[in-house]
């Protein structure tokens, strides 16, 4: 009988904070840190990252009662 | 293109004046609350963490380190992204225990002033760099906009401002609970202006200088060198190093740590702030590359740090280039207010107050408020003389970063808070002294020999190109290794203290640790009186009546558990007005904790319970599911239909069920944590006797309650003393009693008595009808020969024979009158009755019953008999025997009853020569409604009662019976 809400918050953190750091902290970098890519990659993938966690939570929001 | 210093200085002055005036609104509630309290506000008052580095130094550190830059915002993303598992658990021991900063965090967890002491001073030497470096970024930027260099009387002026609005706006309460809503919306202000200025001046640049995105890809396609000077240090610059610095100094920084727990005015807030916060930052940063372009585009012959001003110069309007000045005074400002409130707090609470606690006499409130407006004020003066000393040589980065390395030096220490109950003082101490001590080699001595401050050089870059490491992976690396591999050994070989364990519990793992103990004051007054010792009359008094006012306690409550929680209470608002650690040894040592005393196990349980009503939505993993098992037992035990009452080996009551409510009349709240013999009687007598007697269970006690008559089944058990909820004396032993209410079962059954007695009055009275026909026939015959009649001697014969007859009419009146008297009128009456009367009693009346069917009644009874018990109840047993002897037998059978003493016990036995009794139903034969006789006949209600009457009156009843022979029943009956 865990408290599934907070659990489920946790759980998101940890998911979200790892796919930053797959993006931001690991060999994916020479991927996007390549001159061929536009200027603007690092932003886009950053913007990606926090539009998740905020929809992630707009629809957390919407189902706690 | 320059500008004029006293227009500057007009600007300056007008926008901080607008920000007196926001954080004055605010203040005085002109400002409605819900947009005080948005998320929205929260999200950009932590905007405080983009300084001038970030305002001005970026687009300098983009042109130097490419992409690097943003790694500064990347490791503040992942940290925000982690809010539910790492920055949740901090705000809400910072709530909760009211800790004002990171000093005041550690010397709780760690429970070491010590502690504090070493993380204030190394706060304060970190972050003094990092203000000089906002001084700085204001006066160089005059510096840019005026072509001239300003006077050191305008870092002077600036400073006095930002120390006015400190002191004014920063340091109105002295307590954490009282919040500075105007520092938090001026400096969400603040955090706007930033934004709004370098995204007006990013689109300026690429529309003013590049004519709008297709220029900017035109310049890039020109020059293709541009994107790679950004990427290519991303694969090979301090690119981890840097994402773990600004992850750490996202929540370590004074600043930081201020605006996210500190002046955090409502919790849920930060769950917005989670993704809200990062894409400030993302919009903060996404002009930098555009300004850095421009800047090259335009060949701005400045420091790339100023290319923020140097664009604005170029082509555009003027008031852009004020905008732009404002935008940095606002990041320097920002950064200046908040952490100069953090570290005034932390300089309070673990350097000055330890090192002079002020005399009882002087108002403490006043000392404590007057002490931290000094300190705001030393602390911004000692940036400034930092500022004044170091050598414009380096970059705003640099001396940005060098504080970043500082804080980190915190992370083994906050790993251990919050994960590792293990972790110890020393452990922690050692870590960070050894960290602190590889930051001074490889970046504060450094940075001062730069700067002219020291001139010995410690060789630091020969072992940097020997790792072949850059200077902040080198420093980071090292400092922390050493940091990390001293807090974990010496954390293993040292030991806590129980303080220590106490706090590592409720740091690490959300749980409620009972409070265990008795404080030796008896009430609130003594409360008072032992505060006022070391803190003054008046703020003992304020102190003890907040706590009061905060627990919705009475002034009067002299309860121990309660006062226990006084305690408590008091000290975390101590914690917050002085620091954790003072207010420990304060509490510890004016309001000591009696040594011999123990907190009773019902002060405990309920203390226990109510923390946990108070904190169930905090409860997470095993705490809650302990937790919900714990409410599904005790609502077992309160919902059981059995009164339910546990004693405590005090014998205070520590259980009193609903059902123990209806049966007694006594409520819960009435009744906990006081005596049994405390219990309003009759329960005082009754449970208090049942708890020392020997017998463990009590069947069909009769008690007189509300003038009527209540029946009852006792059980009690003994249980072992529920250690470690509280320490009891050893051998001491609890009980539970249990109360089966039985009164309504006794009214039923009284009930089902009367109905079988009527059933069996409404079978005798066809008898009697007939028996006392024929002397009422005989009394008539004689009454009518008596009226013509002179003789007297026939005359007294008639009235002799009508006397006989009168007489049997009399007893089979009487016999039946005793048979069907009511239970009541017999209640009292427990006078030895003769046998030998209730069985001719019973005889006639059955035998009048039976008379179209002769049965033979052989009757042996010894005269001497009496029986102690219910006449009524008695004669029911022996007239629903020889009924169901007589329906058993056949015409002309006999019926033997035989009655005598045995061994100090009536025996009586019913013989008949019936069918006997089928062998399936002997076993069954004393249940309810069981009966051999035909439908319409029997109600199976004789035996029943027959058998519950005699264990009424402690005797007992046997059945022998054959198949075809007959059967026996022997009743043994204790004489009188």
């Amino acid at each position: 009988m865990p408290t599934p809400v907070k659990q489920e918050r946790r759980d998101l953190a940890i998911i979200l904070a790892g796919l930053m750091l797959v993006l931001f902290a690991s060999p994916l970098i020479l991927w996007w840190s390549n001159p061929q890519m536009p200027w603007y990659m690092p932003y886009v993938l950053w913007l990606l990252v926090i539009l998740l966690a905020g929809y992630l939570q707009w629809r957390r929001l919407k189902h706690e009662p | 293109m320059s500008h004029d210093l006293v227009v500057l200085l007009a600007a300056g002055i007008i926008y901080l004046l607008i920000l007196f005036l926001v954080a004055y609104a605010t203040e005085r509630g002109m400002i409605p609350e819900h947009w005080v309290r948005h998320p929205v506000t929260y999200t950009l008052s932590l905007g405080v963490y983009a300084t001038s580095w970030s305002y001005y130094g970026s687009v300098g550190f983009a042109a130097s380190s490419g992409y690097q830059f943003l790694t500064i915002y990347l490791g503040v993303t992942i940290a925000f992204l982690l809010s539910p598992v790492l920055l949740n658990p901090i705000l809400r021991l910072a709530r909760d225990y009211q800790l004002t900063s990171l000093a005041d965090l550690f010397a709780f967890r760690y429970r070491s002033q010590a502690a504090g002491i070493v993380v204030t001073i190394f706060m304060l030497v970190g972050a003094l760099p990092y203000i000089a470096l906002q001084i700085r970024a204001v006066t160089e930027s005059i510096r840019v906009l005026t072509d001239e260099a300003p006077p050191h009387i305008l870092a002077m002026g600036f400073c006095v401002t930002l120390t006015v609005f400190a002191i004014l706006f920063g340091a109105r309460h002295i307590t954490a609970r009282e919040k500075h809503r105007g520092v938090v919306v001026a400096i969400a202000f603040e955090s706007l202006v930033k934004l709004i200025a370098l995204l007006s001046i990013g689109a300026f640049a690429l529309v003013g200088v590049f004519d709008g995105p297709g220029g900017v890809m035109h310049w890039l396609a020109e020059h293709p060198q541009a994107i790679d000077a950004l990427y290519e240090p991303v694969r090979e610059g301090p690119w981890y190093s840097l994402l773990f610095l600004a992850f750490a100094a996202a929540f370590l920084l004074p600043r930081q740590f201020h605006m996210a727990f500190t002046e955090n005015l409502e919790p849920s807030t930060l769950r917005t702030a989670s993704w809200a916060f990062p894409l400030y930052l993302l919009l903060l940063n996404l002009p930098i590359p555009i300004l850095l372009w421009a800047g090259q585009s335009l060949q701005l012959n400045m420091n790339p740090d100023y290319f923020v001003l140097g664009v604005t110069l170029a082509q555009a309007p003027p008031w852009m280039a004020l905008l732009a000045f404002i935008g940095g005074v606002s990041a320097a400002s920002a950064m200046v207010i908040v952490s100069t409130l953090a570290l005034s707090s932390m300089c309070l609470n673990h350097l000055l107050l330890p090192a002079s606690y002020p005399d009882p006499k002087l108002d403490l409130y006043r000392w404590l408020l007057w002490g931290r407006r000094m300190l705001i004020a030393f602390i911004i003066m000692a940036g400034y003389f930092f500022y004044a000393l170091l050598e414009h040589q380096q970059s705003l980065v640099q001396l940005g970063l060098i504080s970043f390395v500082a804080v980190a030096q915190f992370v083994p220490g906050i790993i251990g808070l919050l994960y590792w109950r293990r972790a110890t003082r020393s452990g922690f101490i050692a870590g960070l002294v050894a960290g602190i001590s590889i930051w001074s080699v490889t970046l504060l001595i450094p940075l001062l020999q730069t700067s002219g401050m020291v001139e010995t050089d410690l060789g630091v870059h020969a072992f940097q190109y020997t790792f072949n490491m850059d200077r902040w992976g080198f420093a980071t690396f090292w400092s922390l290794l050493l940091n990390g591999v001293l807090f974990v050994g010496i954390s293993l070989i040292t030991r806590q203290s129980h303080d220590e364990r106490s706090a590592a519990l409720v740091c690490c793992a959300e749980t409620i640790v009972p409070l265990s103990g008795v404080v030796a004051a008896r009430s609130s007054r003594e409360f008072r009186e032992g505060l006022s010792e070391i803190m003054g009359d008046e703020a003992a008094e304020k102190e003890v009546n907040q706590a009061l006012q905060d627990l919705n306690m009475s002034a009067d409550e002299a309860r121990p558990a309660q006062l226990r929680q006084l305690r408590e209470r008091i000290e975390r608002n101590l914690s917050g007005l002085m620091g954790p650690q003072l207010a420990y040894m304060i509490v510890n040592q004016q309001l000591e904790l009696d040594a011999q005393a123990k907190m009773a196990l019902a002060d405990s349980m309920r203390f226990v319970e109510d923390r946990l009503e108070q904190s169930r939505s905090k409860l997470d993993g095993l705490s809650a599911d302990l937790d919900n098992l714990r409410r599904y037992h005790r609502r077992i035990l309160m919902d059981l239909p059995v009164g339910v009452c546990a004693v405590s080996p005090e014998q205070e009551v520590t259980i009193w069920n609903l059902a123990m409510e209806l049966s007694s009349g006594v409520l819960a709240k009435d009744v906990l944590g006081k005596s049994l013999a405390t219990l309003p009687a009759p329960w005082n007598d009754l449970l208090s006797g049942f708890a020392k007697a020997s017998d463990n269970h009590i069947y069909r006690i009769d008690v007189q309650f509300n003038n009527r008559p209540h029946w009852y089944n006792l059980h009690k058990a003994v249980f072992a003393d529920p250690n470690p909820l509280v320490n009891t004396q050893s051998g001491a032993s609890g009980l539970a009693i249990l109360l089966e209410d039985l009164t309504n079962l006794e009214n039923l059954e009284a009930e089902l008595a009367h109905s079988d007695r009527l059933a069996s009055i409404g079978r005798l009275a066809a008898g009697v009808a007939h028996e006392i026909g024929n002397p009422v026939t005989g009394i008539a015959s004689l009454a009518q020969n008596l009226r013509d009649e002179k003789d007297p001697a026939v005359i007294r014969q008639s009235v002799e024979s009508i006397l006989v007859q009168t007489k049997r009419i009399t007893d089979i009146v009487r016999s039946l009158m005793n048979f069907s008297r009511s239970d009541e009128a017999l209640k009292t009456n427990t006078a030895p009755v003769p046998l030998n009367e209730l069985l001719t009693d019973a005889i006639n009346l059955v035998y009048l019953t039976h008379k179209q069917k002769p049965i033979q009644f052989d009757s042996a009874q010894s005269k001497s008999v009496r029986l102690k018990g219910d006449r009524q109840r008695l004669a029911q047993i022996f007239v629903n025997l020889l009924n169901n002897a007589c329906d058993a037998s056949m015409n002309g059978d006999a019926v033997e009853v035989m009655a005598f003493e045995k061994q100090g016990s009536a025996v009586i036995e019913f013989i008949d020569r019936g069918n006997g009794i089928a062998a399936e139903v002997r076993d069954t034969l004393f249940e309810p409604f069981v009966t051999t006789k035909p439908v319409g006949q029997g109600t199976g209600l004789g035996l029943a009662l027959v058998h519950q009457f005699i264990e009424e009156h402690n005797g007992k009843v046997e059945i022998d019976s054959q198949a075809g022979v007959g059967t026996r029943v022997v009743v043994t009956l204790p004489v009188a």
